[in-house]
């Protein structure tokens, strides 16, 4: 039956095998000029972008491993400027101290002075106070001795004199 | 032998009687060994005593040189 209708559509088996054959050599050239470079051009696109991948995970990798160096720098640094803070704060209590102790010694010694002084008013107040009642005393015993000798106390008073002076 | 005379200037508070000249001169007269010349004064700032001057030396025996000994003695006592 197949061959009857072969025979209809006016094929023959030399005509089927020579198309099977330029089938199969037009495969084969396909194959040659068309399926091997495109192969070749895949294979090269699927390396570039193999090696585009492999890049940017090196890449990648490479910016992890800077992001965790500046990391490590930066707790340094922010360690450093704790330690730092912590040294110049205790400088400055330090210096608060120093400076406070200075400011007490320095007031103790003004006090210290100021009490010198006092006491050296005090006695200077005394020795006045002392002169001005000296004097009065002395003033006071001049008025009641030019009233109070007598004739005959006044005489003794110039023989113990005349006597002390014959002594000399 | 020509003795010098002594001058003496005696002050006193009140008018010195006879007897107290005397004594007076009688003292001095002995201390220089020469004859005494005394001149009197009154000053009753002396209030007692008397205060002889001969010249070179003051004798000062009143009560108020006195009095300013004390004042001076109980100014330097601390």
């Amino acid at each position: 039956m197949t061959l009857n209708l072969m025979a209809i559509m006016g094929l023959g088996l030399t005509k089927i095998a020579l198309h099977l054959l330029n089938f199969i050599i037009l495969l084969v050239i396909a194959g040659f000029l068309v399926y091997k470079p495109m192969m070749k051009l895949i294979r090269t696109r699927r390396e570039n972008a193999q090696k585009l991948v492999e890049d940017h995970e090196a890449k990648l990798k490479e910016a992890a491993d800077t992001k965790a160096q500046y990391e490590t720098l930066l707790s340094d640094a922010e360690k450093e400027i704790a330690v730092r803070k912590a040294e110049a704060a205790k400088e400055i209590a330090e210096r608060s101290e120093e400076e406070l102790a200075a400011a007490k010694h320095k007031a103790n010694v003004i006090l210290e002075q100021a009490a010198a002084e006092v006491e050296t008013e005090k006695i200077r107040a005394v020795h006045a106070v002392k002169g001005e009642i000296v004097e009065a005393a002395v003033m006071i015993a001049n008025g009641i001795l030019s009233k109070e000798i007598s004739v005959e106390e006044d005489k003794k008073i110039i023989d113990d004199c005349l006597k002390e002076w014959s002594e000399k | 032998m020509i003795k010098t005379v002594v001058h003496l200037t005696v002050t006193s508070a009140r008018v010195l009687d006879a007897e107290e000249r005397n004594k007076i001169e009688s003292v001095f007269a002995k201390k220089y060994d020469d004859p005494i010349d005394a001149e009197y004064l009154v000053d009753d700032s002396l209030i007692g005593g008397i205060m002889v001057f001969d010249g070179k030396t003051v004798y000062n025996g009143s009560v108020k040189s006195k009095l300013e000994r004390l004042k001076e003695r109980l100014g330097d006592e601390k």
